[in-house]
């Protein structure tokens, strides 16, 4: 299946029988494009999964090949911290995207061409469609305006905003540039579009801090009737201070509305810088969703291999979607839980999945770690 | 001098009049009886208590008394007096190197200040119980007691900085342990006039084996799981190069088939662990000239990954995140090895004392290493640790 029927297809319609053979067989396709066109990971393959080179072999030959048999090598994500990984030539270099990362940690690296960015928000825009509907709503972002400003690197919340931006119109920041909130923009804001279906969206950590607490503070209260909220970035910070999804939801939709509960639909979302695009969405019952275009396999923090469902395991994620850099297949630093395939109660096809947060961070041993 | 940092925001982990006040007049002789005395039942207690912690026991074994006595004799002449206040920077979870620093500067007289980590690993601890313990235990030990600091404080904070300068102003030696970054950051800090430092940056070790017959295996086998298995290969005298001198690719197969075997139960890693080691692995061949004439393998033995490789890179080397990986190189002559210049430790198996002695001449060697040992006893202390000899260094 080429890009062209591939980005035909609906998010969450296909069954595993008909979307892996499909999956597995573009996912190789694309493996055999990074090896042909990235010296990095061609030099990766040969030396530390010489087994996966004669795969290649066989599949470019047309010898015949057991997809169900084959697994893509998974790249650490933490490798794209340390090296540029590119399978395009320095003229087509169109972005460079970077995770967030404090000032002590180094932060990844995503090369993209303007091809690959069309592919991410076709994607997106496909994924965020089934929640949002096709038409664009006011939307109200959660953050300040200035976090967009440096069009050629994104950090990951600008690449986050940037890319939820063309489902909204009128966009209007809730915030100044020292976080404190702009209550007069806000506030006719929600006038302006009483009778509509409004978006809100913004980093789960910000939409708690500097929008939940900031408004109850104020004791701020709004009776909207139609609300769709998408927020993303992780509960670390917000497990830390104990806030869990069910804590979030019930104090945000309580300032938002009064008489129309069932008007409020809060979305977390989970993805990644290092492949933008694919996100995995929580649906009704809580669960997340892979979308065709992508797949999650749970692996074993014992020894890496596949991990049953219903056990907490490291999540990797692979995807369709990275042309211009060998991020097709990664293993993450998350902890999740596969749930299930095909049979989610909010009828969405396709693995659903749960992330339980962050590995615990490796203690540094030896002797130059004095800076703990 | 008196230095008063009440009104600063650090712990006490160990301290014997719990108040962080220090008086740098407050010194002893090198080597005083009292020292020796105390030091040595220190190490008996350690050994009863140690819970079978091979680091605890050793660290116990170090202060076994005929040792102390020797050394004192080795330094009788030339250390006359302690330097005075030593502050200490210890490595974060090398469990016991903090004690060793510690015990070299007091059995050199000094007032010692010796700031650990915020995070402690619970063997660190144990440790600083038991230390705890003893010295509370008996009342004639407090002349040794009064001289031990541990303390603990955020370092990368305003105050925590304050702090640092403050120490770094006090000390006559400053013992910075911790690597380049750990160095380079603390020796900026402007020092008390006269006073010197001891740095100790970034290491590498490697090991040189040869193998004559099968008889050799098991005891080789033995020998390099213990100089890689405490902290998971991260201290930098484990060797992370493994170097076969002319032995039979036969011989090589069985050693790591035991190897494998014995490491099975030995050498276990977490989750997150099996991830960074993943990100080493993944970097390799970008870090090792990634063409034809260095093509690297991996091997898996257990929970140790072996590359084959022509040759290292320095790139290689400090990028290594431990966690059991071992650069493997085949030479066939002594001087084929390239050592580069940060190396630290040799450990060596099957090679006569004479050879060695020959392949050191800085003649023979490009670069030599710090230090030349037999297997299994990578992580043995010394007094004298990375070409420097400690106590001369504490001491006037």
């Amino acid at each position: 299946m080429n890009w062209q029927e591939l980005s035909k297809l609906s998010a969450y319609q296909l069954v595993k029988l008909e979307k892996q053979p499909m999956f597995n067989k573009a996912l190789l396709s694309l493996a055999l494009h990074h090896y042909q066109h990235s010296q990095d990971y061609q030099a990766i393959i040969d030396s530390v999964y010489p087994e996966f080179k004669i795969v290649l072999d066989d599949f470019v030959s047309g010898a015949p090949i057991n997809m169900d048999d084959i697994e893509v090598p998974t790249l650490a994500v933490n490798l794209f911290k340390h090296h540029l990984l590119q399978s395009i030539d320095d003229e087509q270099v169109f972005k460079i995207t970077t995770s967030s990362g404090t000032t002590s940690s180094k932060v990844s690296k995503i090369v993209l061409d303007k091809d690959n960015i069309k592919r991410q928000q076709k994607v997106l825009s496909l994924i965020v469609k089934e929640w949002l509907g096709s038409k664009r709503l006011p939307m109200l972002i959660i953050d300040h305006a200035n976090v967009i400003k440096d069009k050629y690197s994104y950090s990951a919340r600008g690449v986050g905003i940037q890319g939820l931006s063309i489902f909204g119109h009128h966009h209007v920041y809730a915030l100044d540039e020292d976080m404190t909130l702009d209550l007069e923009r806000i506030e006719h804001f929600f006038k302006s579009y009483k009778n509509e279906t409004i978006f809100i969206f913004g980093f789960t950590y910000m939409v708690w801090q500097y929008f939940i607490c900031a408004l109850e503070k104020l004791g701020k209260h709004y009776d909207l009737s139609k609300v769709i909220i998408f927020h993303s970035g992780g509960w670390k910070k917000l497990q830390d201070i104990a806030v869990s999804n069910k804590v979030f939801n019930h104090r945000l939709t309580s300032i938002l509305t009064q008489t129309h509960a069932k008007g409020v639909k809060i979305h977390n979302f989970y993805g990644m810088v290092e492949q933008t695009g694919t996100i995995y969405v929580e649906c009704e019952a809580g669960y997340l969703h892979c979308p065709v275009w992508s797949d999650v396999i749970i692996r074993s923090k014992k020894d890496l291999t596949p991990e049953k469902n219903g056990i907490e395991g490291i999540i990797q994620v692979n995807s369709l979607l990275p042309k211009s850099y060998p991020g097709h297949a990664l293993l993450t630093e998350d902890l999740g839980i596969m749930i299930g395939n095909d049979n989610c109660t909010c009828g969405r096809k396709g693995k659903y999945f749960q992330v339980n947060g962050r590995m615990v961070k490796a203690e540094m041993r030896g002797c130059s770690d004095t800076q703990s | 001098m008196i230095l008063n940092l009440e009104n600063s925001p650090l712990t006490l982990l160990l301290s014997k009049n719990n108040v962080p006040i220090w008086d740098d007049a407050l010194t002893q002789m090198p080597f005083d009886e009292k020292i020796i005395n105390t030091l040595s039942q220190l190490g008996m207690f350690l050994m009863k208590n140690s819970r079978k912690e091979p680091s605890i026991v050793a660290a116990g074994y170090w202060l076994r008394k005929a040792h102390l006595l020797t050394l004192q004799q080795e330094y009788l002449e030339s250390c006359n007096s302690a330097k005075g206040v030593a502050f200490h920077i210890a490595p974060g979870n090398v469990d016991t190197l903090f004690f060793y620093s510690i015990v070299v500067s007091v059995l050199s007289g000094n007032q010692t200040i010796l700031r650990i980590s915020n995070k402690l690993t619970p063997q660190t601890q144990f440790f600083i119980e038991l230390l705890t313990r003893f010295f509370n235990e008996d009342k004639k030990h407090d002349v040794v007691y009064s001289l031990i600091h541990i303390i603990q404080y955020n370092h990368d904070t305003e105050q925590g900085l304050n702090i640092t300068q403050q120490l770094s102003l006090f000390a006559d030696v400053r013992v910075i342990w911790g690597g380049d970054n750990t160095v380079e950051k603390i020796s900026q800090i402007t020092q008390k006039i006269g006073a010197n430092n001891i740095t100790f940056p970034d290491r590498y070790s490697v090991a040189v084996i040869k193998l004559n017959h099968e008889g050799e295996i098991e005891h080789a086998v033995n020998l390099l799981i213990t100089d890689i298995k405490p902290f998971f290969q991260q201290a930098c005298s484990s060797p992370k190069v493994m170097y076969w001198l002319n032995t039979e690719q036969k011989l090589q197969e069985k050693f790591w088939l035991l190897f494998t075997a014995k490491a099975a139960e030995q050498l276990r890693l977490m989750s997150n662990d099996l991830v960074s080691k993943l990100v080493y692995l993944q970097r390799l061949p970008l870090l090792l000239c990634q063409d034809e004439k260095n093509k690297i393998s991996i091997e898996k033995h257990a929970d140790l990954q072996l590359v084959n490789v022509k040759f290292i890179t320095k790139e290689a080397i400090k990028a290594h995140c431990g966690l059991w990986v071992l650069l493997n190189q085949q030479v066939e002559r002594l001087t084929d090895i390239e050592l580069l210049s940060h190396c630290q430790t040799v450990t060596t198996t099957g090679i006569e004392a004479s050879i060695i002695k020959y392949w050191q001449q800085p003649t023979k060697l490009e670069k030599t290493p710090k230090r030349v040992v037999p297997a299994g006893q990578a992580l043995t202390f010394s007094h004298i640790w990375d070409g420097i000899d400690l106590i001369d260094s504490l001491t006037s």
